[in-house]
């Protein structure tokens, strides 16, 4: 192999990026490494005035193995995530602009957002009304759409991981977790998504499971944004299932045809099923019929993509607001 | 049968692949040629590179399309790269390394650097009996870290895009759907 990489050298010590990308401050940190602010200077000795406006980047550090032992290579999550975000171009999912690689650890370069939903959603000076609602609702809606249409699921869906543009626009980021569902039929893993945020076939242990599972994501976000704040916050998993089944009634064969098989099926003391118009007192009846249709417990009976997306509920007056109508002066 | 299977590409028409730029045309000349290697000297190196691959795929139980995976990229690779500035050998592992982990069939550097090492020793008329090499013995360290030293390469040259869709995929599907024996993958792979 060729060994001339002049480029590379120690980070994150160094502000400068391969040459290009300069760091400004830390932004985020997460399970999979931490976010920087950085700036494009590629061109900025190029440039015929020097107040011509600075480019401002996000870039997204992997977190490296603890062991040094279990390095191998290029983290394959990474890869996967890579992998889908230069395979899917919407407006509702995070552009990936740059990748590069330094000294074992991979850097993605993305574009700059101003904030993610679980700020909207959790503020105390902000009014979410009906409209913002739906508009916010309808651009999760397209950017799942986008992706179940290319065979990919999410598996990771929680207001943490939307993020806002400055134009109120909605975008999926944080694709660790994601795979492509069509047409292997290897088993799936149950140690995904946020517990908060996780569906009930996954919580009983199913091995195969598909598109369905962000369907209940976000209908939890949904609900969420009523509630302003989580809808089902349980402690364990056990504690989870039993919140959700508080709300949405035990499942038995009759409204779940094949949960006693699932690996993991416990029974649960029997409870009915409640209205959400006597939880959410004043929401109207095809709001609680789209959040009923969202939280269903069979994931055979749940809603599609489509069907959400053509429910009565986003048909009606009032209409969704535009995305730079939500409010987002207070939240930075 | 065989054409029966073909024709029904045309209704995964709304699967978005992006396959207009997967393959490079005829005239396209490799960087080794332009280098001033002869086409058959290239050629026996593409096709040392591709059994090595295809030997360690054998060995590692991964399914054949993953190692087809591996193939396109190492031979992508050198339509970038001449042959005789890139040890063709470490570029074969990294590459089938890379597949497996874009086919989401992952499998252990470890096993794969000495899966490599044996393959390469049987290729080489190594006298038998083979000695494995040892876990954690200072050539296995060195070969590893040239290993992941040259897919790190290689993941640079090839701009990190690594979504390759072979037609070999689709082919076992449309087989296992019709029900197809074994004779007829076979004839159809070839």
């Amino acid at each position: 192999m060729e060994k001339n990489n002049p480029e590379e050298f120690k980070v994150p010590f160094s502000p400068l990026l391969i040459g290009r990308y300069k760091m400004i401050k830390k932004i985020g940190k997460g399970s999979y490494g931490s976010v920087y602010k950085v700036e494009d200077i590629k061109d900025r000795k190029t440039a015929t005035t020097p107040d011509s406006p600075k480019k401002y980047f996000a870039v997204k550090k992997m977190k490296l193995p603890a062991n040094r032992l279990k390095i191998q290579g290029i983290d394959f999550t990474t890869l996967r995530e890579i992998n889908i975000l230069q395979e899917i171009k919407h407006e509702n999912i995070i552009p990936l602009v740059d990748v590069f690689h330094i000294n074992r650890s991979t850097f993605m370069v993305m574009e700059l957002m101003k904030s993610d939903l679980s700020k909207l959603m959790f503020s105390r000076t902000i009014t979410l009304t009906i409209p913002h609602i739906k508009c916010i609702m309808l651009q999760i809606f397209y950017g799942l759409k986008e992706l179940h249409k290319n065979w990919i699921i999410h598996r990771d869906l929680t207001p943490n991981n939307l993020l806002i543009s400055e134009d109120g626009v909605l975008k999926f980021s944080d694709f660790g977790l994601s795979r492509f569902f069509a047409s292997n039929n290897r088993p799936m893993t149950q140690n995904v998504v946020t517990l908060h945020y996780r569906a009930p076939e996954i919580l009983f242990g199913a091995n195969y499971y598909g598109p369905q599972i962000d369907i209940f994501s976000a209908g939890c976000i949904l609900g969420g944004l009523l509630l302003r704040g989580t809808l089902f916050c349980g402690r364990n998993d056990i504690d989870q299932m039993s919140q959700i089944f508080k709300i949405m009634g035990t499942p038995s064969e009759e409204t779940w045809e094949g949960v006693t098989n699932l690996p993991h099926y416990v029974e649960f003391e029997e409870t009915p099923p409640q209205s959400f118009r006597i939880l959410f007192p004043g929401i109207d009846e095809d709001l609680a019929n789209l959040l009923e249709g969202l939280l269903v417990l069979d994931p055979n009976k749940r809603l599609t993509v489509e069907q959400c997306i053509n429910h009565p509920f986003f048909n009606k007056s009032p209409d969704s607001c535009d995305p730079d109508e939500l409010p987002m002066d207070d939240i930075s | 049968e065989i054409n029966e299977a073909l024709t029904l590409d045309k209704y995964l028409d709304h699967v978005a692949t992006d396959l207009d730029n997967q393959y490079f045309p005829l005239s396209v000349v490799s960087p080794s040629e332009l280098a001033g290697m002869s086409k058959e000297d290239e050629r026996k190196c593409r096709l040392y590179g591709a059994t090595l691959i295809q030997q360690l795929g054998i060995l590692l139980r991964l399914p054949q399309d993953t190692i087809s995976v591996g193939c396109s990229i190492f031979h992508r690779f050198y339509y970038k790269k001449t042959f005789m500035k890139c040890d063709c050998s470490i570029a074969a592992c990294a590459a089938l390394f890379i597949a497996t982990k874009v086919e989401e069939q992952p499998r252990k550097l470890r096993d794969v650097v000495i899966t490599f090492d044996y393959v390469k020793k049987i290729l080489s008329g190594h006298e038998r009996p083979i000695p494995v090499m040892l876990y954690g013995s200072s050539s296995f360290t060195s070969l590893n870290k040239d290993a992941v030293s040259a897919e790190k390469y290689m993941m640079k040259v090839l701009g990190f895009s690594l979504k390759i869709d072979t037609a070999y995929k689709y082919l076992c599907e449309y087989i296992r759907i019709l029900q197809g024996t074994g004779r007829l993958r076979q004839k159809a792979w070839n």
